[in-house]
């Protein structure tokens, strides 16, 4: 009894998160978690294919670039 | 029914749209809404669902907030059946089985260190999690998922030219990494699952309390270990029956000789889950006194 009571528990947090999911507005402009969801399922998503530019060693240099951008206009 | 079967069906299920290999463009249809869970790729141009890491590294990049319909999603299937769904349902799981099937070099007693399943917990805080949470990337997919490398990244890139401009460091890295895995998937049975997955990890955390459990009856095991040597993901069997790493394929069952049976598989609302490493250990030290 007390496993079926668990994994009831756990099956209604789930759906009420997937419901909330597809109702519950993220920000001011009415968008939802699911329309996000929507959005990366219907294009194609560059990171997966590894072919965006999130590499690591670009935001490393990046980080350093905006640091010496920074202190060059400091001076 | 027979467990490749059923996962070359979850396979067809999953991949209708094998034409848009030919179109180099993904399926957009509304079942993209709808995560499946298996590792497998968003861009893959053949499947009909969502990745579950995928989505849920792409809310917390892009939204900074607690992916709720990842983690309702994979939590609604694995309370039913924890971890089965990494044995009948995922595809790169399936992928790695046959490649080990048909490989020269396999060798079904290799298993890394025990150490190393800690590999996916790191991979799961500091990729699927933080490093999204920080704005940085969503890491998992752009630095380490072989799958998207394999199944969208290469057939996307021989057919649209367009998408050849952009590749760089990010994708020879992944070329590389996913070569790697492939050669030691070759050598080690689902070696991906076992020291790699997080998503894997994250429906293992449900393996104790799922309906669907693979049950040790304690009486009949005579821990002759014959169920360990059938177990694709190189567990101490049966100690490690329905633990976190534990994939519930039920591979162990039949290499159960016939006169004990001591395994079996089955949805059970028992509340009595017998933990195989304690009634072992005790029927170890109960027979050693005698």
């Amino acid at each position: 009894m007390k496993k079926v009571l668990i994994i009831t528990i756990i099956f209604a947090v789930s759906v009420s998160f997937v419901v909330k999911s597809w109702t519950h507005e993220i920000d001011n402009y009415g968008t939802k978690e699911i329309d996000l969801v929507n959005s990366a399922g219907k294009t194609v998503c560059m990171s997966c294919i590894g072919l965006s530019d999130e590499n690591i060693i670009t935001y490393i240099l990046n980080i350093f670039r905006s640091e010496s951008s920074n202190s060059k206009e400091k001076k | 029914m027979n467990r490749k079967l059923i996962q070359l069906l979850f396979l067809i299920l999953q991949n209708p749209f094998i034409g848009n290999f030919l179109t180099g463009r993904p399926h957009t249809g509304t079942t993209k809404s709808f995560c499946a869970p298996g590792l497998h790729c968003y861009s893959c141009p053949s499947m009909a669902f969502g990745c579950p890491l995928g989505v849920l590294q792409y809310v917390v990049k892009y939204a900074r907030m607690i992916p709720y319909y990842a983690i309702g999603s994979i939590a609604a299937v694995a309370a039913f059946f924890g971890s089965a769904t990494c044995g009948f349902v995922c595809p790169f799981g399936f992928f790695q089985e046959i490649l080990h099937s048909i490989s020269p070099w396999k060798n079904n007693k290799a298993v890394l260190p025990k150490g190393f399943r800690y590999i996916k917990w790191g991979i799961l805080i500091v990729f699927v999690i933080l490093v999204p949470a920080l704005g940085v990337a969503q890491s998992f997919c752009a630095w380490i998922c072989p799958t998207g490398t394999i199944f969208a990244g290469l057939p996307l890139i021989g057919v649209n030219k367009g998408l050849r401009a952009s590749i760089g460091v990010t994708f020879y890295w992944k070329i590389i990494l996913s070569t790697l895995i492939v050669l030691y998937v070759m050598r080690e049975k689902r070696a991906f699952c076992r020291y790699l997955c997080p998503l894997g990890l994250m429906l293992g955390f449900f393996n104790k309390i799922s309906l669907y459990q693979i049950k040790l009856n304690k009486n009949k095991c005579t821990t002759c270990k014959a169920c360990q040597k059938s177990c694709p993901m190189g567990l101490d069997l049966p100690k490690e029956i329905n633990s976190i790493d534990c994939i519930k394929c039920g591979d162990c069952i039949p290499s159960c000789p016939a006169e004990f049976s001591a395994i079996s598989k089955g949805f059970t609302f028992s509340d009595r889950v017998e933990d195989p490493k304690t009634t072992l250990d005790l029927k170890h030290k109960q027979t050693s006194r005698h």
